[in-house]
């Protein structure tokens, strides 16, 4: 058995696909490359897929990532280029490795937010990232309500204005143990600065960091 | 450009995937080498269109002809319509994203009376007029119809310029030929029209005018411009040699049948008189264990599905239906792919197919006894017995089944309480049954499900002259059965809705209900099979509005020689025929499958030669 790390980007249409599609998508992108997968023993056996982060509905990305094991090797170059051929439009095997890092040392992800906005949108985003505290509220899972305060996990990257076209890079926790969406922070924003009307465009995740710093692939 | 459009308001409807193409083993080309452009509409949602195996079969034949695109189109749901609406976002192909109103055909199946009203939604949402007779001299859009329904296309007849009659793998390509030569000829609509309905399978309505007798039945169906006197229905007479996809459009989101499936036979040799599909799609064709195997196979491979349905009216007729699994299952097994056979006969389900489809996966079994004692059995020509049943279900129990599904129609001609109450007798001598077999231990697993219907009469059938069982009469009959059930182990479900009288009317409607249908779509009825859509007040106010009523089309008895709204179209099936069958039907005799002894139905004349000329199995 021999595992396999592959990193694709999920662009265009692709990005309406929801995560549990995927799935199903990818399983069947497989059989129709003719992967020798390796599959679960047992009363019915199945295809096993990791996929360590899921992908918001309508966000793209250049570096998802999928997992899986395969009964016998096949050349890294042939692997990626037979599944590239059978894979719908949008979604597209960029490489294929052994993987070197583990799931759950994934601590952060990179997105590049493209908005709609009205010229001072970079001043209210500043005030924004100057508050003390940005507190959001979210029903836990025994249905209290609890407050956290979000400030502290946002890394602004970047923020360029261009007329009403809006850049924004943000670095946000994302794995097993916490994750902030980007759309989160964004209706935050919308909160706390009504003044500075946007609209969100396109989200587009760039990258996928460990906790130490290093990039995860 | 429209998918910009598309795209900034798809996720605030449910299910986006619906309504942005780009699955695996969608057809792109471009434009720019295309000739004719064709729009597939299936008039219900995504998730119940594609999985229909005639859009994937045409689907695929279209595109095979490089200038030739075919499209999928779906009634978007009313979250995502209520958008298009607001944003005018016009009707568009899944593929190119661009509107079919600027296509050349605009072409909808007709799988079920109740999808009606969904087509002249998408019509409007198209931007093209609904009514043929607004739609000018130019010959685009040809908006066309085929499937099952259109063997009585009369409350159609108004809004579309032409009806494919039977099977679509010739004609469709003959029809878009034809179209593509006088475009270049600077044909208009009309020329066309006219020269279409010259080609074998093609009516064209508005060349038929219809004359009532002053009781509302019809006196004559005449043509005009030399039209045919009756429009015969195409057939594929080599039907193992047949166009057979080799890929279909993998969809993204969880479609009803999302799995490869195989046609192995078309036509019946039973002849259940409720059944339309029985004798709509004779002759009875089979296709050999080879071409199934090589089918499967090439099917399985391209679109990556893990799971295989064979697909006809009964599965169990196939004369080599043994060697065919055990080759199948020689493939499915290795490479890990599910094997299942809806359309089994309840009579001749062995021990040896049973155990065939285990090896695969276990699952409850789902028969349809349709009636409740032999008698009625009898009437309505199901020829199996009440021991057939428990032998079969013998067979199940032993190889460790605890669930059964029975179903039944109500209403039926001639039906009586004790035959209703039956249907209780029967799921009650299935579970003393069980007990026998299984014992005690076994016994909680039990579970025997009643799921009775509305019996509903459709042209081209032995009892197109039957009255529907009114909305009281039913009510009557539900109440019969529910007091006749004593066993906590028997759960019925009993559905009754003003739905099948709508399908009564719209089945055997004329060109009049026509009016109907365009006023309850107009006071908002869509998605009329939905019951959370499903508004019979509406239809009820349309009906009256227009001057008609529903009990005339659906609860008359119509006499022999009535002249029927389908009279002109030829099915290749004689009403001589009909009408001796409903004679034997009210005598409760049965008629022998058309192996057993060929019941002279009138398709083998018409189509050429006997049905089973070197069938080793008839009798």
């Amino acid at each position: 058995m021999l595992k396999i790390r592959t990193v694709y980007e999920k662009r265009d249409r692709a990005k309406y696909i929801s995560h549990l599609d995927l799935n199903r998508c990818m399983q069947r992108t497989i059989r129709r490359a003719g992967l020798p997968i390796w599959y679960s023993e047992g009363f019915n056996p199945r295809m096993y897929l990791m996929f360590p982060l899921a992908l918001s509905l309508g966000f793209e990305s250049v570096c998802e990532v999928m997992d899986f094991n395969l009964e016998e090797p096949v050349p890294f170059g042939e692997l990626k280029d037979r599944l590239n051929a059978v894979l719908p439009e949008g979604l597209r095997i960029l490489h294929a490795a052994e993987p070197v890092k583990k799931h759950t040392e994934i601590g952060f992800a990179d997105y590049l937010l493209e908005l709609d906005a009205q010229p001072g949108f970079s001043g209210g985003w500043d005030r924004f990232l100057a508050r003390d505290a940005i507190l959001t509220e979210r029903t836990n899972k025994r249905g209290q309500l609890v407050q956290t305060d979000i400030r502290p996990q946002i890394q602004s990257l970047s923020c360029r204005q261009e007329g009403e076209r809006v850049q924004l890079e943000l670095r946000l926790p994302a794995g097993t143990q916490t994750n902030l969406n980007p759309t989160a922070v964004l209706d935050a924003m919308a909160g706390l600065e009504p003044e500075t009307a946007f609209s969100l465009d396109r989200v587009l995740r760039k990258k996928i960091i460990c906790t130490d710093g290093t990039d995860f692939f | 450009m429209l998918k910009e459009k598309i795209e900034k308001y798809l996720l605030s409807v449910q299910k986006p995937a619906r309504y942005i193409g780009g699955e695996a083993g969608s057809i792109h080309k471009d434009k720019s080498k295309v000739d004719v452009r064709f729009a597939f509409c299936f008039p219900d949602c995504y998730d119940i269109g594609m999985s229909h195996l005639g859009m994937k079969i045409l689907y695929s034949l279209i595109n095979e002809r490089e200038n030739y695109w075919c499209e999928r189109v779906f009634a978007p749901w009313p979250d995502f319509e209520q958008v298009m609406r607001q944003q005018h976002i016009p009707l568009y192909g899944l593929e190119s994203l661009e509107p079919i109103r600027d296509f050349d055909f605009i072409g909808f199946t007709l799988q079920y009376e109740l999808s009606y009203t969904n087509i002249l939604n998408m019509l409007e949402l198209a931007e093209v007029p609904v009514y043929a007779k607004d739609r000018g001299t130019d010959m685009a859009p040809m908006v066309v119809a085929g499937g099952p329904c259109a063997c009585n296309p009369e409350p159609l007849a108004d809004f579309f310029d032409l009806f494919i009659l039977g099977e679509g793998e010739e004609v469709n390509l003959e029809l878009m030929d034809l179209y593509h030569r006088m475009r270049r000829e600077g044909a208009t609509r009309q020329a066309f029209l006219r020269e279409a309905a010259k080609l074998e399978g093609i009516y064209v309505p508005s060349l038929y005018d219809v004359t009532y007798n002053p009781d509302g039945t019809i006196r004559a169906v005449t043509p005009k411009d030399s039209a045919p006197a009756t429009v015969k229905k195409r057939i594929i007479r080599d039907f193992d040699k047949v166009y057979y996809p080799e890929n279909f459009v993998v969809p993204f989101t969880e479609i009803v049948h999302d799995r490869v499936s195989v046609e192995v036979l078309r036509g019946c040799i039973r002849g259940c008189r409720f059944c339309q599909a029985g004798f709509l799609y004779r002759p009875f064709r089979e296709k050999s264990e080879e071409t199934v195997y090589r089918e499967c196979r090439a099917l399985c491979e391209h679109t990556g599905y893990d799971e295989v349905s064979l697909s006809s009216l009964s599965t169990s007729d196939h004369s080599r239906l043994d060697p065919m699994l055990r080759k199948l299952l020689t493939y499915t097994e290795a490479e890990r792919i599910n094997l299942s056979l809806p359309s089994l006969r309840i009579d001749n389900f062995s021990q040896d197919l049973l155990n065939q489809i285990k090896r695969v996966r276990k699952s409850g079994l789902t028969f349809a006894p349709e009636a409740g004692t032999q008698r009625m059995r009898d009437v309505i020509n199901k020829n199996i017995t009440e021991e057939e049943v428990m032998k079969t279900c013998r067979i199940a129990f032993e190889g460790g089944y605890d669930t059964v599904k029975l179903y039944f129609m109500m209403g039926l001609p001639t039906e009586t309480d004790e035959d209703i109450a039956g249907i209780a007798e029967l799921a009650q001598k299935v579970v003393d049954l069980y007990y026998q077999i299984a014992g005690k231990g076994r016994g909680k697993n039990l579970q025997v499900s009643i799921s009775t219907a509305t019996f509903i009469p459709k042209p081209f059938t032995p009892f197109e002259f039957e009255p529907q069982a009114t909305y009281a009469q039913i009510e009557h009959k539900q109440q019969v059965l529910r007091d006749a059930i004593r066993s906590k182990k028997i759960r019925a479900s009993l559905h009754q809705s003003d739905a099948s009288l709508l399908e009564a009317v719209l089945a055997r409607g004329d060109r009049r209900v026509g009016q109907v249908l365009y006023r309850a779509w107009k006071k908002g009825c869509t998605f009329d099979s939905w019951d959370e859509y499903f508004d019979f007040s509406r239809w009820q106010a349309a009906f009256d509005e227009a001057g008609l009523d529903p009990a005339f089309y659906a609860n008359r008895t119509r006499p022999y020689d009535e002249v029927f709204p389908w009279d002109h179209l030829d099915y290749y099936v004689s009403k001589d025929f009909f009408v001796r069958e409903n004679q034997r039907a009210h005598q409760s005799l049965t008629t022998p499958n058309c192996r057993q002894k060929c019941a002279g139905c009138g398709v083998n004349l018409k189509a050429g030669g006997a049905c089973f000329a070197e069938d080793p199995y008839s009798v």
